[in-house]
């Protein structure tokens, strides 16, 4: 029944099983929206935070879907900026994952605040000293930006071609993406390091903290790079699941391969450096606040193993296998190498958040434990309902994959 | 230029616009009026505007009766601090005073008189003050009746006041009335002291400033007990290596907050302070390190006196008898021996832990008995004798019926029990006054501000004004050597349908046909709180020290007796001169005290508390002990921004909350903050439990305290508490319990 | 109206562990004079606010070797980088640069509560839940004091509003400098064990001053570098450890997990 709207040449499901399909994740989005809306109401009270575990399950979010998010803009500087026309068959798909992992995040953030009303105060009050002012700033423009490179998209869906002042907007956006390709860029380069600098700035948080380069903590380029790292292998693992779950051939294999090698590269850099980081960490910045780093790790159940799986399960492996030639071209080897890369992005944003807010910092402190409420929980699925819902959308009415359409053809 | 407006060009005119709009200020004001309105809006509770002006009152919560100043906007107290002069500390007041201007608004605040619907556990419903004073007066109308044994008494927890007097002429008019002295009291070894004397000393007070050493026997000296603000300023050097300050060693089963600063603790096995304090006298005698001479003349009963011999009951309790029983070593005992005369003056003193209750009669004899040793009654920084208030009303003791205690109440023979509201600051288990009340359909009366503690397992509740409401009087704090006397002012107006108990008790003689004296007749409390302070300006005796001016006025100087009642009502306290002599007392004493078969009952609990020693350990290897904090005991109601204090910090456990032993803990299978089933043979209770190294294994401290629900409104709370479980010796002594614990 | 203070204070406290039996009489009047309302029935010790809280620490020993010590922890009022002062996103902490005191606008501040997450001292508390007191009791609220609104971060500020009205007294007396003792803040007012005193650390011949150099002297979490404010006294060599690095071995031993 909505074959019209659909993208000509390529094939989607009957609309009933789509129905069925989107169905859970609508009641899941639902449930998601009374949990804000409790806490709208009610006040943050309904989440398991406390003034010791000010920041949880969301920010946690917020960070990791931000890291992955970076796909986008990444994928834009390559296909813009450095031509590697290759990577165009996902460029539409990446934009369409960023929106929705900034939207996403973005939307959870105003549930995490106190005071959701006075959010516009960062834009008329700023610190400019604050992270989080960076942060604020660069996200909501990035977002803005997203939008802008997202309305083409739409604009070019079947039916709303239809409209010729669409198609001459459409036909405009277009010839600025390279100029939004490059705000985007620096846009991105700067929130995704001053997230890291959001917690590598907390000088009274010792574990945290980390000394660098002018203004910024080294958490700051570490973010940066493990952001650039797990941008592809997101894009890689989504295209893939995509592919898998609407049984269509989306991509040629190469671009796979492709994605693979560019995540395998700037891992193996972020290894390397985030190693650097933690013996500097260990053995300078640490004790020197009176802090030996061996004392955090003596609290259950964060042990070393969590360093060791940092670095070397979730970052060296995944590398070596990313650049080598032939394990990359083994689509197992792949897919799991980026799923390492995607769980160790996020196992390092929920170490920065959790964990340094676990540790005690006073003597008399205990190490403290935190679990989500139902309602925290709840607003975190609805944010990966409403991605998968607008992915489906966008997936089922606009051009992601330009390529299926050749691979579709006997 | 005739062009005709065509639709475009308004919705080009509308997107203009808006877009402009963005440009203007008007969108930007408009946000940030939201932001001041969400801060403004009716949800947010603004303060109360008006004149700021100070206004000065004394605190009734506890006995100590702390000068207080009260900041008000509009007359309404808004914050309450100590008088600096007087307090010597800048104006502190203890955590509950300091919250005493909230009570006012308590979520268990009573307005109406209230009875219990039926049975013990069931609601209470509203009535009329005149269906309770009927079915009171029918019951008192009962104890009259020939031959009944049944009493009818009044529980004083604040003896002394005008109240207490009117009281007292109330129960005259009754053969079988009872006036009842505090449950527990916080200065039994001085009153243990006084009644040993065989020519009444009168009240003793403490010459602290005069002492060097204090041996306490758990009484809270630095968390409340006497005039905290004196006991604050004699510690200042504790812990000190100096030879002059004041050193408290404090001797008790856990490490209490006063043992916590005291230069010494001793940890004293559960109910063995008899023991030590007879093993401390046996040093000191045998090794003469005292005045034996003066001791010999003074002491009816050193060698051989009517219950027995002194002397021969300290050589049952050797050193190393002594250290068995107490758990410190011996050479530890026979070194606080010698330390107590060489460090001399030292004192004695024991009990008043607020919710542990009574030491017991046999203790404190000892502890008293120590003192004597020690030759401490009149001299310099031991005890001395006080002067008794100015005699105002020609008290005929025929019209006032004397004291009673409640150990000598047989059980089970009080009809109509009226306890009156103003709280000691001790607790008082319920179970020990069920224990008196007779079995078939007893009165108990509370005059109480809350429906808190005794009122919860009262019949009938009277509501009564609470601090700041009244007029009260405040006597002489325990420790005090010179008399004292102030007034609590009522800074604000009570609710309608509260009620003075002194007017109530009026109303309920009415009925029952008792002829008040013509004292108590047609007056207020405040009307005779003027005569009393007119009968100070006759009397030409002391100081007054005024509040607002912080400036002392000798009574002498007083122009009138109007102009003195004028400073009293605008916050004043009244102190006596100070004895012109500490020349020792001539009054011979009884060591032994003056009980029945008082050397073998000594003997007995001096090998540690019968209940200690009567129940195999197998069967309830534990032993159960309360603790509580002045004023904070879960009888009143506390502000409830002492949720502070409770629940956002813990830095107080609550009412019903254990302490254990880490290893006891864990050897009971208990885990730290869950819950455990406490049993004792009265009965089981389930409590949260607090691993604490504080806590001498094998003990169960459990805090007597406030229940969390009280805090919040419209909650039930539990009239049963933790008291409960405790084991009622036939003494009324309840500290020590034999119990048994599991995780639940 | 003009600020009469023209040198520049450094207010500050010297709290002797040593005297402090956790009575709470600070933590009562601290909530008193600071319109801090009474807990919502489901706070914890976590979800409270207290804007001074006192903590007990023991040296984890057994009994009858087990001590313990009371800690009253109010904002501690860094000097140096004060940590929640430069990640407030909308500028809603600062420091006085007249009086050294930290500043929290509660009306300012947006709730994200990442300057919680900076205080090392966890001196910072957030409103879990809207302020509300008994019914009438909202007529003894102080009204030096504004109060605060769910959703936003609040904290000790030496009780700003004290020193507002020793201010205006001083300049009604024709004073353009406070004197010392005349501006107190209610905790200190109110400790029955003189525990803890205040002052202008900036004024050598303070008492505040003069304590802060004794040899029992110590911050906490000096290492870190951020120049509390708060002095700390004993002469209990276990406790004066709390600010290096041997305690933070003993306190695994009380902490089981």
């Amino acid at each position: 029944m909505d074959r019209g709207y659909m993208v000509r040449g390529v094939t989607r499901s009957s609309f009933s099983k789509f129905l069925m399909w989107i169905l859970p994740w609508t009641a899941l989005l639902a449930l998601g929206l009374y949990a804000a809306w409790l806490c709208f109401s009610r006040g943050l009270n309904q989440t398991h935070m406390d003034n010791r575990f000010a920041f949880g399950l969301w920010i946690f979010l917020d960070l990791t879907v931000i890291a992955l998010g970076a796909g986008a803009f990444f994928t834009g500087f390559l296909v813009y900026i450095l031509k590697k026309e290759e990577l165009k068959a996902v460029i539409n798909s990446a934009v369409v994952l960023g929106f929705v992992c900034y939207s996403g995040a973005v939307a959870v953030l105003m549930v995490d605040v106190g005071q959701p009303l006075r959010a516009w105060f960062t834009f008329w009050h700023p610190n400019v000293h604050s992270m989080l002012t960076e942060v604020t700033f660069c996200i909501s423009c990035y977002l803005a930006v997203l939008f802008i490179e997202y309305l083409p998209i739409i604009l070019k869906n079947r039916k709303l071609r239809q409209v010729p002042s669409f198609l001459v907007f459409e036909f405009e956006l277009h010839k600025l993406m390279v100029v939004l390709a490059g705000v985007g860029t620096i846009l991105s380069f700067f929130h995704q390091g001053s997230l890291g600098g959001l917690y590598g700035v907390l000088r009274g948080r010792p574990f945290a903290f980390r000394e660098g380069l002018a203004i910024w903590p080294s958490t700051f380029f570490l973010f940066i790079l493990s952001a650039l790292a797990a941008g592809p292998c997101f894009i890689l693992l989504t295209t893939w699941l995509v592919s898998k779950i609407s049984r269509k051939r989306l991509v040629r294999p190469e671009v796979f391969s492709e994605l693979g090698q560019i995540s395998g590269i700037l891992l193996i850099v972020y290894t390397l450096l985030k190693t650097v980081d933690t013996l500097v960490w260990i053995n300078g910045t640490s004790p020197a606040r009176g802090f030996p780093a061996y004392q955090y790790y003596q609290w259950k159940p964060f042990g070393t193993w969590i360093l060791f799986a940092e670095i070397v399960l979730f970052g060296l492996l995944p590398a070596v296998i990313l650049l080598s030639r032939r394990l990359r071209a083994h689509r197992g080897w792949l897919l799991t190498a980026a799923v390492l890369v995607c769980g160790g992005v996020a196992l390092n944003r929920f170490v920065l958040t959790i964990q340094t807010l676990a540790l005690p910092t006073l003597p008399f402190d205990r190490f403290l434990s935190y679990l989500p409420s139902w309602q925290e929980t709840a607003a975190f699925l609805a944010i990966v309902a409403y991605g998968v819902l607008v992915y489906s959308f966008s997936f089922r009415y606009l051009n992601l994959f330009p390529q299926e359409r050749e691979l579709a053809r006997p | 230029m005739r062009e005709k407006i065509s639709r475009r060009d308004l919705l080009r005119l509308a997107g203009g616009s808006a877009l402009g709009l963005w440009f203007t200020p008007i969108p930007w004001k408009l946000l940030d009026d939201v932001s001041i309105w969400t801060q403004n809006g009716r949800w947010v509770t603004s303060p109360p505007r008006g004149e700021i002006q100070f206004r000065y009152s004394n605190c009734t919560l506890c006995p100590a009766g702390c000068g207080v100043r009260a900041r008000c906007v509009g007359g309404q107290p808004i914050s309450l601090a100590g008088i600096a002069p007087q307090s010597g500390s800048r104006g502190a007041l203890c955590a509950v005073g300091l919250g005493g201007h909230h009570l006012r608004y308590h979520p268990q605040r009573v307005t109406q008189p209230l009875r219990r619907a039926s049975g013990i556990s069931a609601s209470f419903q509203p009535c009329t003050p005149e269906d309770i004073v009927l079915t009171v007066s029918e019951a008192l109308a009962t104890t009259r009746a020939s031959g009944s044994g049944d009493l009818a008494a009044i529980l004083d927890e604040r003896p002394g006041r005008v109240t207490s007097l009117m009281y007292r002429n109330f129960l005259s008019g009754f053969p079988n009335g009872v006036y009842l002295n505090p449950v527990s009291d916080s200065g039994a070894t001085l009153h243990a002291m006084e009644s040993a004397a065989e020519k009444p000393y009168g009240a003793l007070g403490i010459d602290l400033e005069n002492t060097r050493t204090i041996l306490s026997f758990g009484t809270p000296l630095l968390d409340g007990w006497g005039n905290p603000a004196r006991l604050w300023k004699m510690s200042e050097g504790l812990q000190d290596s100096s030879e002059s300050h004041l050193k408290i060693i404090q001797a008790e089963t856990h490490q209490s907050r006063t043992a916590l600063l005291a230069d010494e603790w001793l940890p004293l096995r559960p109910g063995t302070e008899a023991a030590l304090a007879l093993g401390l006298a046996g040093i000191l005698i045998k090794e003469k390190l005292i005045d034996m001479a003066a001791l010999s003349r003074q002491a009816i009963d050193l060698e051989q006196g009517a219950q027995g011999s002194f002397r021969e009951l300290t050589e049952k309790f050797s050193p190393r008898t002594t250290a068995a029983i107490t758990g410190v070593s011996e050479d530890k005992i026979v070194s606080l021996a010698r330390e107590l005369v060489q460090r001399g003056p030292s004192i004695v003193l024991g009990g008043g832990d607020p919710g542990a209750g009574p030491l017991g009669p046999e203790e404190e004899t000892a502890i008293a008995a120590l003192n004597f040793v020690l030759g401490n009654v009149g001299r310099r920084g031991g005890f001395l004798p006080r002067r008794e208030l100015p005699k105002w009303l020609k008290e005929p003791s025929k019209n006032l019926k004397p004291a009673s205690s409640l150990r000598d109440i047989p059980d089970h023979s009080i009809r109509v029990l009226f306890v009156d509201a103003l709280p000691s600051g001790n607790a008082i288990p319920w179970t020990l006054l069920e224990k008196k009340l007779v079995r078939d359909n007893p009165v108990v009366v509370s005059f109480s501000p809350y429906l808190l503690g005794i009122s919860r397992n009262a019949q009938f509740i009277v509501p009564s004004p609470v601090y700041l409401e009244s007029w009260e009087e405040v006597l002489t704090p325990l420790d005090s050597p010179t008399t004292s006397y102030s007034l609590s002012l009522p800074l604000l107006v009570p609710p309608g349908g509260v009620q003075e108990p002194f007017d109530f008790i009026r109303r309920v003689a009415v009925a029952a046909g008792v002829h008040l004296a013509p004292e108590f007749q047609d007056v207020s409390p405040k009307d005779l709180f003027k005569r009393r302070v007119e009968q100070f300006h006759r009397d030409r005796r002391g100081t007054i020290f005024s509040y607002r001016n912080e400036s002392e006025t000798r009574v002498k100087d007083v122009a009138s007796a109007d102009s003195m009642w004028a400073m009293f009502c605008d916050g004043a306290s009244w102190r006596d001169d100070p004895p012109s002599s500490t020349s020792p007392i001539a009054s011979r004493f009884s060591l032994l005290g003056k009980a029945a078969n008082a050397a073998e009952r000594l003997e007995a609990v001096g090998h540690g508390r019968l209940e200690i020693q009567r129940d195999p350990a197998t069967e309830f290897p534990l032993v159960l002990m309360p603790e509580g904090w002045r004023g904070a005991v879960g009888q009143n109601g506390l502000s409830p921004v002492m949720t502070k204090i409770y629940q956002e910090s813990g830095l107080r456990h609550l009412g019903g909350e254990a302490r254990v032993n880490v290893e006891t803990g864990r050897r009971w299978g208990l885990t730290d903050g869950g819950p455990a089933l406490i049993q004792t043979r009265c009965g089981s209770k389930v409590a949260r439990v607090h691993f604490d190294d504080a806590v001498m294994p094998e003990v169960i401290q459990v805090i007597v305290g406030p229940n969390l629900k009280e805090f919040h409104e419209s909650q039930e709370v539990d009239g049963r508490n933790i008291l409960c479980l405790c084991n009622l010796d036939d003494d009324g002594v309840w500290r020590v319990t034999r119990a048994k614990m599991s995780g639940v | 109206m003009t600020t009469p203070t023209q040198k520049k204070s450094r207010y500050g406290m010297v709290i002797d562990l040593d005297r402090c039996n956790g009575c709470g009489a600070c933590m009562m009047a601290c909530a008193v004079e600071n319109n801090v309302p009474p807990a919502h029935r489901e706070a914890t010790d976590r979800t409270g606010i207290t804007w001074l809280r006192v903590y007990r620490f023991n040296n984890g020993l057994k009994f009858p070797n087990n001590r313990s010590v009371f800690v009253p922890v109010p904002c501690q009022q860094c000097g140096r980088e004060t940590p929640c002062v430069s990640v407030c996103p909308q500028q809603a902490v600062d420091v006085d640069p007249a009086t050294g005191v930290v500043g929290q606008m509660p009306e300012r501040c947006l709730g994200c509560r990442y300057c919680m997450a900076a205080c090392p001292y966890h001196a910072r508390y957030f409103n879990w839940w809207d302020a509300v007191w008994p019914p009438g009791m909202e007529k003894t609220l102080n009204p030096d004091v504004s109060t605060r609104m769910r959703g936003v971060v609040e904290k000790c500020n030496f009780c700003h509003g004290r020193l507002h009205a020793a201010r205006e007294r001083a300049a009604a007396a024709g004073r353009d400098t406070l004197q010392p003792g005349e501006y107190v803040p209610a905790c200190v007012e109110a400790c029955p064990a003189r525990a803890i005193v205040f002052g202008d650390l900036n004024d050598e011949t303070s008492e505040v001053a003069r304590l802060a150099r004794r040899p029992e002297a110590f911050r906490m979490l000096e290492q870190l570098g951020t120049e509390p404010k708060i002095y700390y006294l004993t002469r209990q060599s276990w406790v004066r450890k709390v600010s290096e690095d041997e305690v933070q071995m003993a306190r695994k031993d009380q902490t089981h997990g």
